[in-house]
């Protein structure tokens, strides 16, 4: 195949930033130190929905760390890097599943979605779009900067106070976060399968740090038991949400690649049909970003006790992921595809108009269930509009439906946690003992989409079509407590007697439970039948790594369970580690599976990989 | 040409100056003087003075009241080959003629000199022997406690407790415990209160490079390391005993600076004085940006990957003493060839470009007791270690471990960084090899005194806070 000039000029560029950066040394002196890396790689995917195997993300990294340290107190961090994704230049186009087609058997199929390419037209693949977004993540203060920080030590250990741009991590859960909830997420890359430093969306932050016992506080503390106390205290006045794509077909189509949500599968719970020519325009409606007024603010104290290591926790954040909140919508004459562009007249409908275009007698939901019932018994609801019936004729009208994704909640949050070397028990050849994590965090009020309304006209709606609703009743607040139980341990084989170092394994059990979790809806708008909140949602993670051949080749592998919903993932990653400390190659390969749209890894079933890569750090 | 005459002036200069100034009378400085003069190296020279400068010799010759002898009266009363003196150099080529050597010389010493091949050893230069020797607080506490009458108890547990029951690291952890050690048990309590012989180490940097069986190196790591001793502090602030720390013994921490990919990974380790109870060992782990605690029963990783110092190895012996698991057996006493203390001035190693090799390496002969201890469960790692334990101040001199089926698996031989002026050490330089896999983790101590003095932030101490250390 040949490469086409973009395509060499890009692979040519990110040579060339690997052999300047072998070059590089890192520069110090003896109180600072710039280092960085680059890392560019190249992967498969495979097990599509579609298309078998095609090229999938190529996702690089150019990074630049630095720090000084003036005095023994004073510490300035900086952090930069520039991410992306080649993938919109040289990644094949994967077909995936769009808006309800038409054309297909009660309207149950999907219309195909390009995810990396235009549309071809219709009837075949309608819509399309490349995740060029995705190419440069290149926004200075939300993408780029990764850590600009001051901290302050006080000399005599009483208290440190750090403040700047900075991610912080709580809590002992891997993977699963009850606590590791100060900074959102951004999952656009490969969900939450990097690691967590690279995951997270550092903020401006102030985070003051108080040692009780060095500041002659203790002894309350101490006299029920509560050892080496502190207290620390976050003001987080930067606002973040997590950040992900939907891979959504309507109007301005945007695509997030492999690891973009998929497209909502749009059906009537009654009826069994596609709810076909209902599209989604989704608005961030996140709160303001940078508020004194409106801050995060959370607080951790930190003690020994029972042996162990224990820490009360407590967060008056915001969400991080949202739910869904109908505004209004659209009514596009002269196009059945929902695309805004193509449309020869739009009609914005008020909040109530939507909600009477759906759920009012004789509109549209009426119509869509009559086709099972007694097809034309109920006429055409937009043929007063000049929209032709798709029981006579082409369809040439479509509905939009105005959504906010909604993160101006609260999230309020309490926990603890609690790790401890069981050493009362020893076990294999070297006597080792365990090492108990556990976690618990109960959440007040966490907002849901509910898959259950009674519309205003006094009918019940299950599902997609519990959606369109007014948020008044499509959005409830439910407490939810949640348990992690991990232990770690370094596995000596006892038939290995010469073996260098230990396996490192660690397994987790996590138990989600939700107050009154009937008619909830796991993750708004995916509202398939059983993609509905567990009263107990349960996961079990199991991560271990070794090194071989004189700790050369690193292997480290990581399966998460969705126990409730029956999905799992997989990703094992292999590091060649032959090549001196400035190349760092690595084999990784992403594995899911489970149901559609069910769970967390139901999205992204089809989204597995292996990525080659390489990293030169200097 | 020019340069090399100015330098044999120089250090003639200083050693004339020297020899004006200088008591005579102490034969471990008479003999550095001598030496120095004889090789004209101005490294020589200086350490020379410093071991000969007043205050240093007043330290020695009050421990050497103390004990009852010094390195140099015990080998003079030894009857040692003629041949083995200072100025002798040993290499390839002669070694053979030298068959007393190997009663002085472990045998995987003796095998790198021989070698050809893998981590070669150009030439041994012997240089003389030192008088080395802990800090005037613990001179001093020793002798009170000896006055005193003082007694300890080497439980069977594998505690070392006071008369009145107390653990003794914590409320007499500036006494060496038993000066002439009659036993392993003994001999094992009185090296593991050498601990780190002062109260506190500040390494900045300190360089790890290994070496594969080709004398490439594979990998580097550079990290900076802090380590203190939490009771009876007798140098360094805060004196006494660290506060909040009742029942540890001692700790540190290290930061990695170096590859990129692990900057960050950061650790911190509490020793406690009961010998049920576990090391605490939390570990700041970058890539999570967060902190996990790590099974302190596990000694038996390497420090970090592809590394042949394991935690237990850490400061050459940190398993903890535990009768049930080991036994600690005297099986001798005598000389041994190790590489002098003379890191507070220069390294005793010249190594070849990548420090994969060694030109040349200083050896000086110690009087030491030869501990052995046998693992009695049959799973740890080692099955035997046989340490050499310097008579004068209790640290080994030299260390062979050997893995479960008996071979010779790794090898310890260090250069401290000596301070004869106060008596505190910390290191310099390690050579950690397995002639198994044929490699070598060479290791490069910077010691920062600077930092001793000005005092050990507790923040060092606290794994929350020495993730922001840089």
């Amino acid at each position: 195949m040949k490469l086409t000039k973009l395509k060499a000029g890009l692979l040519g560029v990110t040579a060339m930033g690997i052999c300047a950066t072998s070059a590089m040394a890192a520069i110090e002196g003896e109180n600072w130190w710039i280092g960085g890396r680059i890392k560019q790689g190249f992967s498969l995917a495979y097990d599509l929905e579609n298309n078998g195997a095609s090229k999938g993300p190529s996702n690089f990294l150019l990074e630049v760390r630095g720090n000084w340290r003036p005095t023994n107190s004073i510490t300035i961090k900086a952090d930069v890097w520039l991410r992306g994704d080649w993938y919109a230049d040289i990644g094949s186009d994967i077909k995936q599943g769009g808006i309800q087609d038409f054309t297909s058997p009660g309207f149950v199929g999907q219309f195909g979605f390009n995810i990396n390419g235009n549309g071809a037209g219709f009837p075949g693949e309608p819509f399309g779009s490349r995740p060029t977004a995705n190419r440069f993540f290149s926004d200075f203060n939300d993408e780029m900067l990764r850590e600009l920080s001051i901290q302050f030590k006080d000399p005599e250990g009483r208290f440190s106070l750090k403040v700047g741009k900075f991610q912080r991590g709580w809590g002992q859960s891997d993977g699963l976060r009850l606590l590791d909830v100060l900074n959102a997420q951004d999952l656009r890359e490969r969900f939450v399968l990097r690691d967590a430093e690279d995951v997270r969306i550092p903020a401006w932050t102030a985070a003051l740090n108080l040692n009780f016992r060095r500041m002659g506080l203790s002894k309350p503390f101490e006299a029920i038991g509560m050892k080496r106390t502190s207290l620390e205290l976050i003001f987080m006045p930067e606002v973040r949400h997590s950040k992900f794509v939907i891979n959504n077909p309507t109007s301005g189509a945007t695509s997030g690649g492999i690891f973009g949500f998929p497209y909502p599968r749009l059906l009537d719970s009654k009826s069994g049909l596609g709810t076909a020519f209902f599209g989604t325009n989704l608005t961030d409606n996140a709160p303001d970003k940078f508020s004194f007024s409106d801050p995060n603010l959370a607080a951790r104290l930190k003690f020994e006790a029972f042996g162990g290591d224990m820490t009360l926790n407590w967060l008056y954040g915001h969400q991080e992921l949202p739910v869904t909140s109908l505004q209004g919508a659209n009514l596009l004459l002269g196009t059945a595809l929902n695309d805004e562009r193509q449309a020869t007249a739009v009609i914005p409908l008020t909040l109530d108009q939507g909600l009477g275009a759906a759920h009012a007698p004789g509109q549209y939901l009426d119509f869509l269930r009559s086709l099972v019932s007694a097809p034309g018994s109920v006429p055409f609801p937009l043929a007063p509009f000049g929209c032709t019936s798709p029981l006579v004729g082409a369809p040439n009208c479509s509905l939009n439906y105005n959504f906010n994704l909604d993160y101006d909640f609260r999230k309020k949050l309490v926990g603890g946690s609690f790790t401890r070397e069981i050493s009362e028990l020893r076990l294999g050849p070297k006597n080792v003992s365990p090492v108990l994590r556990t976690e618990f965090s109960y959440e007040f009020d966490k907002p849901f989409n509910t898959s259950r309304v009674i519309t205003p006209f006094g009918e019940e709606e299950n599902g997609t079509t519990a959606l369109v609703s007014a948020p008044s009743s499509s959005i409830v607040f439910r407490d939810q407590w949640s348990v992690m139980v991990g232990v770690d341990y370094f596995l000596w084989l006892p038939f290995l007697k010469n073996q260098r170092g230990s396996i490192f394994t660690s397994a987790q059990f996590f138990n989600i439970h939700t107050n009154n979790s009937d008619n909830l809806l796991y993750q708004a708008p995916y509202a398939a039948i059983d993609s509905r909140v567990n009263k107990n949602q349960q996961f079990a993670t199991l991560l271990w790594n070794f090194a071989l051949y004189k700790e050369k080749l690193f292997i480290e592998g990581l399966s998460v369970w969705d126990i409730s919903f029956k999905g799992f993932t997989h990703r094992q990653r292999i590091d060649f580690n032959f090549f001196g400390d400035t190349f760092r190659p690595r084999l990784e390969w992403i594995h899911v599976s489970g149901k559609k749209e069910q769970g967390l890894l139901g999205f992204f079933k089809n989204s597995d990989i292996i990525e080659a890569s390489l990293t030169v750090q200097f | 040409m020019k340069r090399r005459f100015l330098k044999s002036v120089a250090a003639a200069a200083l050693i004339s100056t020297l020899s004006m100034a200088a008591q005579a009378g102490e034969k471990w400085v008479d003999d550095w003087k001598a030496f120095a003069e004889k090789t004209g190296e101005a490294k020589h020279a200086e350490w020379a003075k410093l071991i000969g400068d007043p205050e240093s010799v007043k330290l020695a010759k009050e421990w050497a009241e103390l004990r009852g002898y010094t390195a140099s009266s015990l080998i003079e009363k030894a009857n040692l080959p003629a041949e083995l003196k200072p100025g002798l150099v040993i290499n390839k080529d002669n070694i053979d003629s030298f068959p007393w050597l190997k009663d002085y010389l472990p045998q995987a010493s003796m095998d790198r000199l021989k070698s050809s091949e893998w981590f070669k050893w150009g030439e041994i230069v012997i240089v003389p022997t030192n008088s080395y020797y802990m800090s005037r607080g613990v001179l001093e506490a020793t002798r009170k406690a000896q006055k005193d009458g003082r007694k300890l108890n080497a439980t069977a547990k594998g505690n070392l407790l006071t008369e009145d029951g107390k653990h003794a690291f914590l409320v007499q952890n500036d006494v060496v415990p038993f000066l002439h050690p009659k036993d392993g048990t003994e001999l094992n309590w009185t090296q593991a209160f050498h601990s780190i012989g002062g109260d506190n180490l500040a390494f900045k940097h300190f360089d790890l490079k290994v070496c594969n069986s080709s004398n490439k190196v594979e990998r580097e790591y550079s990290a900076d390391l802090f380590w203190a001793k939490f009771h009876n502090r007798t140098d360094y602030a805060p004196l006494g005993s660290m506060p909040g720390e009742e029942t540890a013994v001692e700790g540190g921490s290290v930061y990695f600076l170096k590859p990129l990919d692990i900057r960050g990974l950061s650790a911190v380790r509490i020793r406690y004085a009961d010998v049920d109870k576990d090391d605490n060992f939390r570990v700041f782990i970058p890539s999570l940006r967060r902190t996990r605690t790590l099974a302190g029963s596990d000694g038996q990783d390497p420090m970090a990957a592809g590394l042949e110092i394991t935690w237990d190895d850490w400061r050459g012996y940190w398993t903890k003493t535990d009768p049930r698991k080991f036994e600690y057996k005297m099986v001798g006493e005598g000389f041994v060839l190790g590489q002098p203390d003379t890191g507070h001035v220069y390294v005793p190693i010249v190594e070849n470009e990548n420090g994969c090799e060694v030109k040349q390496i200083e050896l000086e002969l110690r009087p030491v007791w030869i501990l052995e201890v046998n693992d009695k469960t049959g799973q740890y790692l080692y099955s035997k270690r046989k340490l050499y334990i310097d008579k004068e101040n209790y640290y080994q001199q030299y260390q062979e471990m050997y893995d479960r089926r008996g071979n010779l698996f790794r090898i310890w031989d260090d250069s401290r960084d000596f301070d004869p002026k106060t008596g505190q050490a910390q290191w310099r330089e390690v050579l950690n090899w397995n002639p198994i896999s044929n490699r070598m983790t060479h290791m490069n101590m910077n010691s920062s005194w600077e930092t001793l003095k000005k005092g050990l932030a507790p923040s060092l101490f606290d794994i929350d806070e020495l993730r922001d250390y840089r």
